[in-house]
């Protein structure tokens, strides 16, 4: 027995400890490697420490550019987020192809969120084709930045030909979702439409699974329903979809309150807020060390943020409740949001400077004020940012 | 003898011949001999044919350190700490062979944290190899043609720059 052999057993171990830009490399040592690497059963439970943040930002004003542009005014960077400070290290990273045409459209027609959401590695962004009025469409890509691989998906016409703004006005009132299931590791979307475009229609909700390649009609429905203003992304946490919405709790009376989806039994659940955020009316989804979490902005008489109240909810399986975890309050700068928050809990937040573009900053509850500057700037609204972990998702598709 | 269990000593000896005496509290974080116990195989000195003395001494200066019980949650927070160290330092070997040699030990004995901590140690020293370099070092045979090779590399090209 030679000094250096190692049982494949072993070998597999120590290639589970590998960062995904080595195994990538290493599919090419030898067929063995290449296809126990490739093989579902490593992609399944392979799972790393490494953590990144995916900022996407224009430094042109997108809202002064020709509509229907199919300009490349989008760049996107990927941060090492490796519990330290924020940032690390910034690199340019290309997204696929047609995000960049998809995300020009909807951000021209005020779609809300372009990227949809962030599981398990993937990066799923959702855009609005308009073509000719049959063939208008709405179009999912999802993306593992870590092996630079996407898949796209389009979303089934559930109404040819209505007019751009028949279209855009029931999409204001769907709900999309996004998430990885815990159990079998497969992708899923959940798209939730109400078809005749009123918070009072018909509901109709559809899953779709990598695994399978279709959409199916699904019988559940959620609970309540969403407003027009209300955000249309769900945030996917643990093995379920969270989205915000608008219902009856009891006695007739209305109040915001939170829908789930668990990705694994599809089925739908409601989650009830506290007391004090029944009837906030600037409440945003986010997710925190992966816990639900729910932002409440307080703004002033003239509508400008002056501070985000930060909920996170406790799951120990039995009960869902909220707590408030800390308030971010600026002093001396103008605040439009929370963006992200990194692995080590810091908030990322755009501010605005008094030339009116924004920067990133990092904000550190611990110590109650903006901690860092990410060093990056560009126009308002043009900010997204994800964090995401690596792992081999897609590799096989 | 009628001690508690915490005292009794179990006996290993190592491939070349040599002789260990551990406490049987420490020695069970090897699943491979906590079965043998179990077994009630364990009544003379349990043979590992496959450790030499140079590997178990080290396994056995890993396990007691890991046996190790904080007091109180002050102490917890320290000991943690302290562990850490002890694991980074662990794995500082001098020479590649011993580090393949613990993976190999952690295996057959079946104690996963050391397990973990050498292969974990392993995959620090190879991410950053080429894929000759990775061949080299688990003794591969490359057995994809030049033209198979080409083609998987170009798959994913941007992963070797």
């Amino acid at each position: 027995m030679s000094d250096n052999y190692i049982p494949l057993d072993i070998q597999t171990h120590i290639m589970k400890k590998l960062p995904v830009n080595s195994l990538i490399r290493f599919r090419c040592v030898s067929k063995q490697w290449k296809s126990l690497i490739d093989s579902s059963k490593f992609i399944k439970s392979y799972q790393n420490t490494m953590n990144h943040l995916l900022v996407r930002y224009s430094l042109k004003y997108l809202y002064t550019t020709e509509f229907f542009s199919f300009t490349d005014e989008y760049r996107f960077v990927s941060i090492i987020d490796n519990n330290a400070t924020i940032p690390q290290h910034k690199s340019p990273i290309t997204v696929p192809m047609p995000v960049n045409i998809r995300l020009q459209y909807s951000e021209v027609l005020h779609l809300p969120g372009n990227i949809l959401g962030s599981s398990h590695g993937l990066i799923c962004f959702y855009g609005f084709l308009f073509g000719n009025f049959n063939e208008n469409a709405e179009l999912i890509v999802l993306w593992n930045p870590s092996i630079r691989k996407s898949v796209g998906i389009v979303i089934p016409n559930k109404l040819p030909g209505l007019s751009l703004l028949e279209y855009v006005s029931e999409l204001r009132m769907s709900c999309i979702g996004f998430g990885v299931c815990p159990e079998t590791n497969d992708p899923k979307i959940v798209k939730i439409n109400t078809i005749d475009g009123t918070p009072y229609g018909y509901w109709e909700v559809q899953v779709y699974t990598l695994s399978s390649k279709v959409w199916k009609k699904v019988s559940v429905k959620p609970p309540c329903k969403k407003r027009d203003y209300q955000q249309c992304e769900g945030v996917s946490v643990k093995g379920f979809i969270y989205w915000l919405m608008y219902g009856e709790i009891d006695s007739g009376v209305k109040s915001n309150l939170i829908a789930s989806f668990d990705l694994t039994n599809e089925e739908f659940g409601q989650v009830y807020l506290p007391d004090g955020l029944l009837r906030s009316p600037r409440l945003r989804l986010s997710k925190r060390n992966e816990c639900l979490t729910v932002l409440d902005y307080e703004a002033d008489n003239n509508r400008v943020l002056q501070v985000c109240n930060v909920w996170m909810m406790k799951d120990d399986d039995v009960t869902k409740s909220f707590t408030k975890m800390f308030s971010i309050k600026l002093s001396g700068r103008l605040f439009k949001e929370v963006l992200e928050f990194g692995k080590n809990g810091d908030a990322i937040i755009e501010t605005i400077e008094d030339d009116g573009h924004s920067v990133l900053q990092v904000y550190d509850p611990s110590l109650g004020h903006i901690s860092g500057d990410m060093g990056m700037d560009g126009s308002y609204f043009s900010f997204s940012v994800r964090s995401y972990m690596e792992t081999l998702l897609l590799l096989d598709e | 003898m009628s001690s508690s269990s915490s005292s009794k000593m179990i006996e290993l000896r190592s491939s070349d011949g040599e002789t260990f005496h551990v406490e049987e509290t420490v020695v069970l974080q090897s699943e491979t001999i906590k079965q043998m116990i179990d077994d009630d195989c364990a009544n003379a000195a349990i043979p590992l044919p496959n450790v030499t003395s140079m590997t178990l001494a080290k396994v056995i200066e890993y396990i007691k350190k890991h046996a190790e019980k904080p007091k109180d949650d002050d102490d917890k927070k320290v000991a943690e700490e302290d562990l850490k160290k002890f694991d980074a330092e662990f794995v500082k070997v001098d020479q590649e062979s011993m580090l393949f040699d613990l993976v190999r030990a952690a295996n057959y004995l079946n104690i996963k944290s050391l397990l973990d901590l050498t292969c974990q140690a392993v995959a620090d020293s190879i991410k950053d190899l080429s894929v000759e370099e990775v061949r080299k070092k688990f003794n591969i045979q490359n057995d994809f043609t030049p033209e198979e090779e080409a083609k998987v590399r170009k798959e994913n090209a941007w992963a070797f720059d």
